[in-house]
């Protein structure tokens, strides 16, 4: 390789950053339509929180991990303010060490928000992943006498799961819902995830579920929040024209490739002309 | 004999915990319990274990200097900050505001970004599977490319074709390998399961 | 817009200090080795740190000690926890025969849950579902069979091991390339999931830190 493109090579990742910095500032946001037109994720979310009974509690696994959070974290904190507005106790419990850092963040930032304290339920932390999602379901059925089971007022009539690449809904679906009858899970997964819960929403394991940035979008501009719309910031969604423009060099960079790939596949195949 | 009670008490917890899985029984599910709060309290050990391990690989290192001095510094000094904050008299634990500093001014931003570092790295390795000329490089990025081109965030008619077409990608075609896969995953960690707690194919030590 | 800081002193302190890790991370794509890996280390020990931190202050402590202490002759079968907590955390430096107690409860627990959670969680239900019914309408239904099929296909390419008979080895090859297609729509998704990512983290820099964009 030669040293001017060594240095092109080298050099592209920044290009790449100050091209989305770019993007970001560029205003064209506007212009860009996140939200997916089909709001069927959107309405099974709302279905099934509209299926909760009043002052129900929801108990919220928080295991997103520090490495996708940023991808669904204005889903998770519109999702938790729908809750919280129609009346909802939230107990949160996490079972992964991402997930409890970002349940404190979370909870410290409801509290700067003036969330009802009430309606807050800190579970804290299960280490042992399955071991601790069984334990978890065994007390909130009564069959153990768990300590995280004299903090619940009562069984939880919803489940929600904030989905990472550690613990996602997907162990939920197998070690929680066996053993717990009755209780819907709805789950906030990042994009990676959605592939592999996908056949669980389709067989309805999972009562509902938000996958992509798409999905969330079209959630939140369908939420009704209330008051507690402070909770969520309006800006604080993935910029559409920054990830409009990734896309494109993703799409250009492996096209580029793929192209080069398919044309030396033609010649390949193209019969030789015989002298 | 000794080599036998490590396997039969494997067989033991797992046979207990399945069972309480399948039947309905007061006594067993107590015994269950006992299991699986202690399979808790050990997961809370082996943590300690973990920690206690690196902290003196990385105590050694820096003492014998070893390898990269301030690397090995770093880590211990990241430990160190986050059970001084947490752990100091009067502090709330893992809620206390400053281990909460930590996790936002450190842990997140190191975290996050590292993941989002990956975009280019995985872009990178995508394109240079294609240069091996393999046929199923060009199967896999040519799938992903489809995928990309689906998640374009555009409005308009195009836009809503195209979300449309994600949607329906995601819940037939991809939807349909992935159960496939999910169900032999499950099928081999059945039997991988199984047959731990059978004890069959065991070597001996 | 993480939302993460406040306007305290304390949290633009912090919003500094997140800015200089993403740049030092950052500065790895451009060759930048040293300082990457040093942050790499402190993400080490804050991650470890943090995990000591849990397992003492909520679980150990709450769980064992605590009512250890109010009542020490009460609840035997507390001292026996803390006697497992203390074998599990000395694995690495205990002999085999004392090791072997913990490990057991891991592996036979784990070895549970994966089987159970297997059979009851995915195998049945999503069995049930890959059987195609019959729906509203004709095209459904065709796709479901399709799906259906698909689903099998993959299933033989995933289980099957040395190829017996040539419909088999056919079903199980188409298998292998239905999975590499789904496995390379997964890892559009995975490139979709690491650029929100970084565009997340630009966008701290420049609306966060910078306040350029708000």
């Amino acid at each position: 390789m030669s040293e001017r493109s060594a240095l092109a090579t080298r050099l592209a990742p920044l290009l790449l950053v100050v091209a989305l910095a770019a993007a970001l500032l560029a205003g064209l946001d506007d212009r860009l339509m996140l939200e997916s037109a089909d709001d069927a994720t959107a309405r099974a979310v709302t279905a099934a929180f509209d299926a909760m009974p009043d002052d129900a509690l929801v108990l919220v696994g928080f295991d997103p991990d520090v490495g996708t959070y940023a991808e669904i974290r204005p889903t998770v904190r519109a999702v938790l303010a729908d809750l919280l507005n129609r009346g909802a106790t939230l107990a949160v419990v996490s079972l992964t060490t991402d997930g409890r850092a970002l349940a404190i963040a979370e909870l410290a930032r409801m509290d700067r928000a003036e969330a009802n304290p009430r309606q807050l339920i800190d579970l804290g932390f299960l280490p042992g992943a399955e071991a601790a999602l069984v334990a978890l379901a065994r007390g909130i059925d009564g069959a153990s006498q768990d300590p995280i089971r004299a903090d619940l007022p009562s069984a939880p009539d919803l489940a929600v799961v904030i989905g990472g690449i550690d613990l996602g809904p997907r162990s939920w679906v197998e070690q929680v819902q066996p053993r717990i009858d009755g209780m819907p899970i709805v789950a906030v997964a990042p994009t990676v995830l959605l592939p592999e819960l996908e056949p669980y929403r389709a067989s309805g394991q999972l009562a509902a579920l938000i996958g992509t940035p798409r999905d969330g979008a079209a959630y939140r501009a369908h939420a009704e929040l209330g008051r507690l719309e402070r909770m969520v910031d309006p800006s604080a969604g993935p910029s559409p024209a920054a990830i409009l423009l990734g896309l494109l060099v993703a799409i250009g960079v492996l096209g580029q490739a793929f192209g080069s790939r398919l044309a030396a596949v033609m010649r390949a195949a193209r019969p030789r002309d015989v002298a | 004999m000794k080599r036998a009670t490590i396997p039969a008490l494997v067989v033991v917890v797992g046979v207990l915990v399945l069972a309480d899985l399948l039947l309905v029984n007061d006594s067993l599910s107590e015994l269950a319990g006992v299991a699986i709060d202690a399979a808790i309290l050990v997961a809370a050990g082996a943590a300690l274990a973990a920690v206690a391990s690196l902290a003196v690989r990385r105590a050694r290192d820096l003492w014998r200097r070893r390898g990269d001095p301030i690397g090995a510094a770093l880590v211990l000094a990241g430990m160190a900050a986050v059970l001084i904050a947490g752990l100091r008299p009067g502090a709330a634990g893992a809620s206390d505001p400053a281990v909460g500093w930590l996790v936002a001014a450190l842990l997140i931003p190191i975290g996050a970004t590292l993941f989002g570092l990956l975009f280019v790295t995985t872009l990178a390795a995508s394109r240079r599977s294609l240069a091996s000329r393999s046929r199923e490089a060009t199967v896999l990025v040519g799938a992903a490319l489809v995928v990309l081109l689906m998640l374009l965030p555009i409005g308009g008619v195009v836009g809503e074709r195209l979300s449309d077409a994600a949607g329906w990608a995601l819940a037939v075609p991809i939807g349909a390998v992935f159960r496939g896969m999910l169900i032999g995953v499950a099928i081999l960690a059945a039997v991988f399961a199984a047959r731990t707690l059978l004890g069959v194919g065991a070597t001996d030590e | 817009m993480s939302g993460f800081f406040g306007t305290a002193q304390a949290d633009q302190i912090a919003t500094w200090v997140a800015a200089l890790a993403t740049i030092v991370v950052l500065g790895g794509l451009l060759g930048e080795r040293r300082v990457f890996g040093w942050s790499q280390h402190l993400l080490a020990g804050l991650a470890t740190g943090f995990l000591a931190l849990l397992a003492i202050t909520e679980v150990i402590v709450p769980r064992v000690v605590e009512p250890l202490v109010a009542d020490p002759a009460g609840r035997p079968e507390l001292w026996l926890g803390l006697l497992l907590v203390a074998a599990a955390a000395a694995v690495p430096w205990l002999p085999r025969v004392v090791a072997g107690l913990p490990l057991s409860i891991t592996i036979g627990t784990l070895a549970a849950f994966a089987l159970g959670g297997a059979v009851v969680g995915t195998l049945l239900p999503q069995l049930a579902a890959t059987v195609a019914g019959r729906e509203a309408t004709l095209t459904d239904t065709v796709v479901g069979v399709a799906a259906a099929g698909v689903s099998g296909l993959v299933l033989i390419g995933f289980v099957h091991g040395t190829p017996r008979g040539r419909v088999v080895s056919l079903a199980a090859a188409g298998g292998r390339w239905l999975m590499l297609a789904g496995l390379g729509g997964w890892l559009g998704y995975l490139l979709f999931s690491r650029l929100v990512l970084l565009v997340d983290r630009v966008a701290f820099l420049v609306g966060d830190w910078l306040g350029l964009a708000r």
